[in-house]
């Protein structure tokens, strides 16, 4: 894969990468030198990757494992660690009243959904993924992807309405 | 963006149909406080973190940097093992000290040179009576 190519198709990739990359990591200096070292470990293997058949769902695994590793490396820790605990622990910017209650309110119903609906549900709307990444990603079929986050969606709503019903005192 | 449009676009959000364009522009449009969607789409606004623009250029300009760094740090390698290579040549393939050869009238000269050392030691041959005489030996007697 030539310089230009690679820019075209993986570089590019850089800013898709971001949201998955902060999320993971929780800082966005360690996430933009998290991008640059995933994309320097793609350019030494551009040959490997050139024919790769999806290619954008082959660079978001590369970062998750990076992130993954980086994670294990840097917290090591004597319980099992939950990677969609880590997910959900990374703290946005925001400080107010309200962003903390909607956040922890959205977290415990987040919690509360099965394993599968909560990662699809992560991947697709905080990453911003493709249903076909996300299949590379979990080695789901698309269809059924589209099953799980139908059903995450839902759910989340139903369990927002019954959080939100229940402030309002239950009407 | 028009109520009945967004309401189209919920339904398909809901079922999982809608694409990441669509989810977009529902999480830009998600004013409405008493949705309950918008409260979702609230909290990955408020999560979703995004890069400056330019970002991509940035990481191309640090990839293309750190590959030149390494280009110089591989030509400065190979460089030094070439000249090591050079040298190991060179010091198994020196030509052998030739043995130094000095003319005809060098050796004579030196010759001449080592005799008058012994000038003050010759035997003088004025009064040699020679006894006897072959190819190795010479016996005579004189009268000093």
């Amino acid at each position: 894969m030539k310089a230009t190519e690679f820019k075209e198709r993986v570089i590019s990739m850089s800013e898709r990468l971001y949201p998955m990359v902060a999320r993971m990591l929780g800082n966005s200096a360690n996430t933009e030198d998290a991008i640059q070292e995933i994309m320097i470990k793609l350019w030494e293997r551009r040959r490997q990757i050139k024919n790769h058949p999806n290619l954008p769902a082959f660079i978001f695994l590369t970062a998750r494992n990076y992130c993954l590793d980086l994670i294990k490396k840097k917290k090591p820790r004597e319980d099992v660690y939950d990677v969609q605990t880590q997910f959900l622990a990374s703290a946005p910017e925001h400080d107010s009243f309200e962003w903390r209650e909607l956040k922890c309110n959205i977290e415990k119903v987040l919690e509360r959904l099965p394993e599968q609906q909560k990662e699809v549900m992560i991947m697709r709307d905080l990453d911003g993924m493709d249903f076909t990444e996300i299949a590379e990603l979990t080695k789901l079929r698309v269809d059924h992807i589209r099953v799980l986050l139908s059903r995450a969606r839902q759910q989340v709503a139903i369990e927002l309405q019954k959080t939100y019903s229940y402030g309002k005192g239950g009407n | 963006m028009e109520k009945g449009e967004i309401k189209k676009l919920m339904e398909k959000y809901a079922a999982g149909h809608s694409t990441l364009e669509e989810e977009e522009l529902l999480i830009k449009n998600s004013t409405d406080d008493e949705s309950l969607e918008t409260q979702w789409f609230q909290y990955v606004k408020g999560k979703k973190q995004n890069p400056r623009t330019g970002f991509n250029d940035e990481i191309w300009k640090a990839v293309k940097k750190k590959e030149k760094k390494k280009q110089i740090r591989k030509l400065i390698v190979s460089g030094m093992a070439i000249a090591a290579s050079l040298l190991f040549l060179l010091f198994y393939l020196r030509p052998a000290p030739t043995p130094e050869t000095k003319s005809l009238a060098e050796k004579e000269a030196l010759l001449k040179e080592a005799l008058a050392m012994f000038e003050n030691n010759t035997i003088k041959t004025t009064n040699k009576k020679v006894l006897y005489e072959d190819e190795i030996i010479i016996i005579y007697s004189t009268t000093e």
